[in-house]
């Protein structure tokens, strides 16, 4: 274990603190929301989540517009992929709590049709590098399109839902959840919860590029 | 744990929970923890195993 750098162990710990503590802490107590309040723990890390890894695939993705080095590539696309699988997860954590809630998996909320259109989004940029075989060209003109794409994601999850009628908290009018949690016990659990998902996808990712890192050498040396 | 989390359901419900349902309460939590550990394992070792590799390279 001492190989294993502090930051993934301390993202280790964080997130089982959170799932347990999630379970057990004392929640408020709130209409409707009930027990399944919950599932904040669960379900908006993984958007944090896929939040920081978006703008870590960005970076990168500028990096490969500016340098011809194509291992920046590498690094732009395994945190999208690590994002996508935080917004997946983050989707069926959503639903099952949409279902509890509001009655259905799914409703005509803007912010679950701008998700979805988001994950999509991401989705047509792993189809596009899959399109091109050039590797040079796929990095460049990938880079592009996930440029393009992050603004996109956040017009879409925290402007659009906020503009029109929505059952998110936070949106549309409603009240955020700060505005319930006056006695912050939600957040002693929540904050730990975001950095340790965090942490936890930055190392999903780290072992992807390192192990591309070493598929790239062995493909040199041969 | 288990009065703990009788005490803190006794705080926000009118109704005891039983025994069982808080058993059942634990289980969900203990297979959680299990599942999350499993899944930190094999993130372990493949970290280390990444590192044998580009130690050996």
């Amino acid at each position: 274990m001492k190989s294993i750098q502090w930051w993934k162990l301390a993202g280790v710990a964080l997130v089982l603190f959170a799932l347990i503590g999630g379970l057990l802490l004392p929640v408020p107590q709130l209409p409707i929301l009930a027990q399944s309040i919950r599932n904040l723990y669960y379900h908006v890390p993984m958007w944090f989540g896929m939040l920081s890894l978006l703008i870590a695939s960005s970076v990168y993705a500028v990096k490969v517009l500016m340098s011809k080095d194509l291992i920046n590539d590498v690094y732009s696309e395994s945190f999208a992929r690590v994002a996508l699988l935080y917004g997946t997860i983050g989707i069926a954590t959503g639903m099952i709590w949409a279902k509890n809630t509001w009655g259905a998996y799914w409703t005509n909320d803007p912010k679950l049709n701008s998700a979805a259109i988001g994950m999509l989004m991401y989705a047509a940029y792993f189809v596009l590098r899959g399109s091109i075989e050039d590797e040079e060209k796929k990095a460049r003109i990938s880079a592009t399109y996930n440029l393009f794409c992050l603004p996109m994601f956040i017009v879409l999850i925290f402007v659009l839902p906020r503009l029109t009628a929505s059952l998110h908290p936070g949106n549309g009018g409603n009240p955020g959840f700060n505005s319930y949690d006056l006695d912050s016990r939600l957040r002693m659990v929540f904050y730990p919860a975001v950095i340790g998902w965090i942490l936890i996808g930055f190392w999903i990712a780290n072992i992807q590029i390192r192990l591309k890192k070493i598929e790239l050498k062995k493909e040199q040396e041969l | 744990m288990k009065y703990f989390i009788i005490n803190q359901v006794q705080q926000h419900s009118s109704q005891m929970p039983s025994a069982e349902s808080t058993d059942k309460y634990l289980v969900v939590v203990a297979v959680i923890a299990v599942l999350f550990i499993g899944i930190v394992g094999y993130l372990v070792s493949l970290d280390l195993k990444l590192k044998k590799i580009e130690n050996q390279s």
